[in-house]
């Protein structure tokens, strides 16, 4: 750990997310796992579409993000599941890093991890589904996603951390998890959605700002009770 | 005895104090809806269930918003009185959005004529109610009783800041889908006797979620002391029945 005492909060962040997306660098089984669970879901999905009854296209925001948020759960259950097999956590809590800056350490590394599966799904549900967003929503969609994203994640890593705790582990985390990101649900795949349709960006601004709020909320709150996850 | 533990007595003495007051209420309020406030005239006799229904909303925010308290309470101070009351809270929370969630789609399968609709104060019921549910699997869960105490203050903590949020975007999700046509419930409570008999059963549910939550506290506090004794009294000779089970 290279959190040496006096180093700045964004270096410790910088450590621990560093130290996380190494071990995915090097294993890359949670990554693969997600990515090919997604595709899958997608795969399945167009199974269980009758396309004379519905066009995908119609509900593609929503398809594409509950696939988002079953493959993050999927993978999220291993964050700290790994921390719990040789005892690492107890290291990771000994180490020089303020428990605020470890989560969000944590956080950081499934936020890239999450963000490469989607750079999966999106082409995954293009391809599948013949769909194609407008070259100027591009900007737009991006910043949907990141905000979904980083609220999903900052509930999903504090709730990762507690469900590695329980004799339930990743059983439980969906169960925890999903009535609380409602939503995310809600605006992600109605933003997603209406970029897809081609409506104007500014008709998304609303669903932008709340997802941009829920995302610091949960972060500052998640961040604050990360602590009371960790004590013995 | 080398420990000493505050008394139970009063808790008890209240709880059954507010369990007779609420009792009363109660007998009182059925009389009022049975008996003595006029039927409503839209909706008819069905509207009746709305004297349980909407206090046994009331009650469960009102639970909920305890949680949340005695959960941030707990998380600070660590005290296992805060934790005895959110658990006391989290389960007439579960029992009451239960009430809600059954007494909504009775009425809801007569005045809307669909048993379900996703109407933004039912479905944060029953948000509410996965929620609830989540804390006594999370609580169950726990590898120790002080973790399970921990994890259920974290999820009462967060709960407590995503329900304005949930609340907000199912609304906000319901102004883009056509409305029901719902006969507003909200019109027709103007006729005093109609609201003076909500008021008692406010006043019934109210006292008789405090008389709950005083009855199960004081039983909370009460097997945190047997497990003690239990554990202590274990070190020294295991009690006669337990002989088969020790290892």
């Amino acid at each position: 750990m290279r959190g040496e005492p006096g180093a700045s909060y964004l270096a410790q962040v910088w450590a621990v997310a560093r130290k996380d997306l190494l071990l995915e660098a090097r294993s890359r089984e949670r990554l693969v796992a997600m990515a090919t669970f997604a595709v899958l879901v997608a795969v399945v999905f167009s199974f269980s579409i009758d396309p004379t009854a519905v066009r995908a296209r119609s509900i593609a925001g929503a398809m594409i993000w509950v696939t988002v948020l079953f493959a993050g759960t999927l993978g999220l259950g291993r964050s700290f599941a790994l921390e719990r097999e040789a005892d690492a956590l107890t290291g990771l809590m000994v180490a020089p890093v303020e428990r605020g800056a470890l989560f969000l350490g944590k956080w950081l590394a499934n936020v890239v991890i999450v963000g490469a599966v989607e750079a999966v799904i999106f082409p995954a549900y293009a391809l599948f589904f013949g769909l194609a967003w407008p070259a100027g929503s591009l900007p737009a969609l991006l910043a949907v996603v990141f905000c979904a994203t980083a609220g999903f994640l900052a509930l999903g890593t504090l709730f990762a951390g507690v469900a590695a705790h329980t004799r339930m582990g990743e059983t439980l985390l969906p169960i925890l998890l999903l009535p609380l990101l409602i939503p995310v649900v809600i605006f992600a795949s109605s933003a997603t959605q209406r970029l897809l349709v081609g409506r104007p960006v500014a008709e998304v601004a609303s669903q932008l700002r709340m997802l941009a709020a829920f995302g610091l909320i949960f972060l500052f709150t998640c961040t604050a009770l990360f602590g009371s996850v960790l004590e013995e | 005895m080398d420990t000493t533990w505050d008394s139970l007595a009063g808790v008890r003495r209240w709880s059954a104090v507010l369990g007779a007051a609420a009792t009363a209420t109660i007998l009182y309020g059925l009389w009022m809806v049975f008996f003595w406030v006029p039927t409503e005239r839209t909706m008819g006799i069905v509207q009746r269930i709305f004297y349980l229904h909407v206090p046994s909303a009331w009650v469960a925010f009102l639970a909920f918003g305890i949680v949340a308290l005695c959960s941030l309470g707990y998380l600070w101070l660590k005290d296992p009185r805060l934790d005895a009351i959110a658990v006391s809270a989290a389960e007439q929370g579960l029992v009451f959005t239960t009430i809600v969630l059954i007494t909504g789609p009775l009425w809801g399968k007569l005045a809307w004529g669909a048993w379900w609709v996703w109407e933004p104060r039912l479905t944060l019921t029953l948000l509410l109610w996965f929620i609830y549910a989540g804390y006594f699997m999370l609580r169950g869960a726990a590898e120790s009783p002080e973790r399970g105490k921990r994890f259920a203050a974290i999820l009462g903590v967060v709960g407590a800041v995503d329900i304005p949020l949930i609340h907000v975007s199912v609304n906000w999700w319901r102004s883009q889908h056509p409305q029901p046509v719902i006969l507003r419930p909200e019109g027709a409570t103007a006729d005093p006797e109609i609201v003076r008999t909500l008021m008692v059963w406010l006043l019934g549910l109210t006292l008789l979620f405090f008389a709950l939550l005083l009855a199960r506290y004081g039983a909370e506090r009460l097997g945190e002391r047997v497990e003690t004794l239990r554990l202590r009294g274990g070190s020294r000779r295991p009690a006669p029945h337990s002989q088969g089970v020790s290892v």
